[in-house]
């Protein structure tokens, strides 16, 4: 069987859009990290995260034809998982599963990994506690990497409007943050 | 010595434009508090990257066959033909509706002749008496048998492009039946 993996995204969407699921199978492998990511770092849920990332999906396979091939692909993964978390967060109380916390946390002495839970524990907390659209903004920038014009086009904003967010929680996270950043 | 504050988030960002970028740079060499705030936020971003996804590389198979078993349970969306082929029998039925309108003018005016002839108004002696035109009986005739002719083209042209508008549609629906969704498993 013919390898998908190297194939360029434009073509697996065009293909995906023909009815091929073999080609969307390829795009969900590959945007799969990116999708779950988001959703989990703004809903701080994994369980619900993976269920968001899913439906995600689900709701790119049945927009794709909505899709512009000039438009930002990553942009409009990230604009349909972000919405759709917040949709999950409205419709649930997110649940904090400190075990996982620990778990992600980096392998070493028992007492830095403890001091490593700890600090994962207090961004994850800070990042939670932001209004929803600043952390989404947030997300987008620190953890997938879009740039301002991206983060503008994917949550339909203006990018005056990105700054400020962004601006917004990097004070707040600042202050909350301050005893476990190391300068 | 003016700082930049405003600018180390987009410069942190590398958001900035080369000029600018380099003049932050160069207002950095020289500023331990411009400096200070920069340290701020890349220890900032440092310590954000603590928060990370739990078990992301786990389960990938999985996922792809969760994905797979909800995109078979959802009915294929349907594909909407692209373009503008939704809106050709729209625009045959308001150029269709329009010729009517036009071809029947004439008709509509010869009863509306007859109409007022009935009620007593004449209107040849109105049409005189606004335009100062006496219309013959001559002419009269004329108008009514181009009026004949223009219905009767009508007729033929309304089928016509009814004919077309459902050919049109036909055609769309094949489209969108010609490439199903789920057609191609691979």
């Amino acid at each position: 069987m013919e390898s998908l993996a190297p194939r360029p995204d434009h073509e697996l969407i065009a293909a995906s859009l023909g009815g091929d699921r073999s080609a969307f199978g390829a795009l969900v492998l590959r945007y799969r990290k990116l999708v779950l990511s988001v959703a989990y770092r703004i809903c701080g849920d994994r369980a619900l995260a993976d269920d968001v990332a899913q439906e995600t999906f689900v709701r790119v396979w049945g927009k794709l034809d909505t899709f512009r091939p000039e438009g930002n692909w990553r942009g409009w993964i990230c604009r349909i998982a972000s919405n759709l978390t917040v949709d999950a967060l409205r419709r649930q109380n997110p649940s904090v599963d400190i075990a996982q916390v620990s778990l992600a946390a980096p392998g070493g002495q028992p007492e830095r990994r403890i001091l490593e839970a700890e600090r994962a524990e207090a961004v994850r907390s800070a990042i939670l506690r932001l209004p929803v659209h600043v952390r989404i903004a947030l997300v987008l920038r620190e953890y997938e990497g879009l740039s301002y014009a991206e983060i503008a086009e994917a949550l339909d904003i203006p990018l005056g409007t990105v700054k400020s967010r962004l601006s917004d929680a990097r004070r707040r996270l600042g202050q909350e943050l301050a005893p476990y950043m190391e300068e | 010595m003016e700082h930049i504050e405003h600018l180390l988030a987009a410069y942190h960002d590398a958001e900035l434009p080369e000029r600018t970028r380099r003049h932050v740079e160069a207002h950095l060499e020289a500023c331990p508090r411009c400096r200070d705030e920069l340290s701020h936020l890349e220890a900032l971003s440092l310590t954000l990257a603590a928060y990370a996804v739990p078990h992301l590389d786990s389960g990938v198979q999985q996922f792809r066959a969760q994905v797979a078993l909800r995109l078979a349970r959802r009915r294929p969306a349907a594909t909407t033909a692209s373009g503008w082929w939704y809106l050709v029998p729209l625009a045959l039925s308001c150029v269709l509706v329009g010729l009517l309108a036009l071809f029947t003018l004439p008709d509509l005016l010869r009863v509306a002749w007859v109409l007022l002839e009935w009620i007593g108004v004449e209107p040849g002696a109105l049409l005189e008496l606004r335009i100062g035109v006496q219309l013959s009986r001559g002419a009269v005739a004329v108008l009514r048998s181009v009026g004949t002719l223009a219905w009767v083209a009508a007729l033929y042209a309304a089928l016509l492009l009814l004919f077309g508008s459902y050919v049109g549609w036909v055609s769309v629906l094949w489209r969108t039946k010609a490439r199903p969704r789920s057609g191609k498993e691979r």
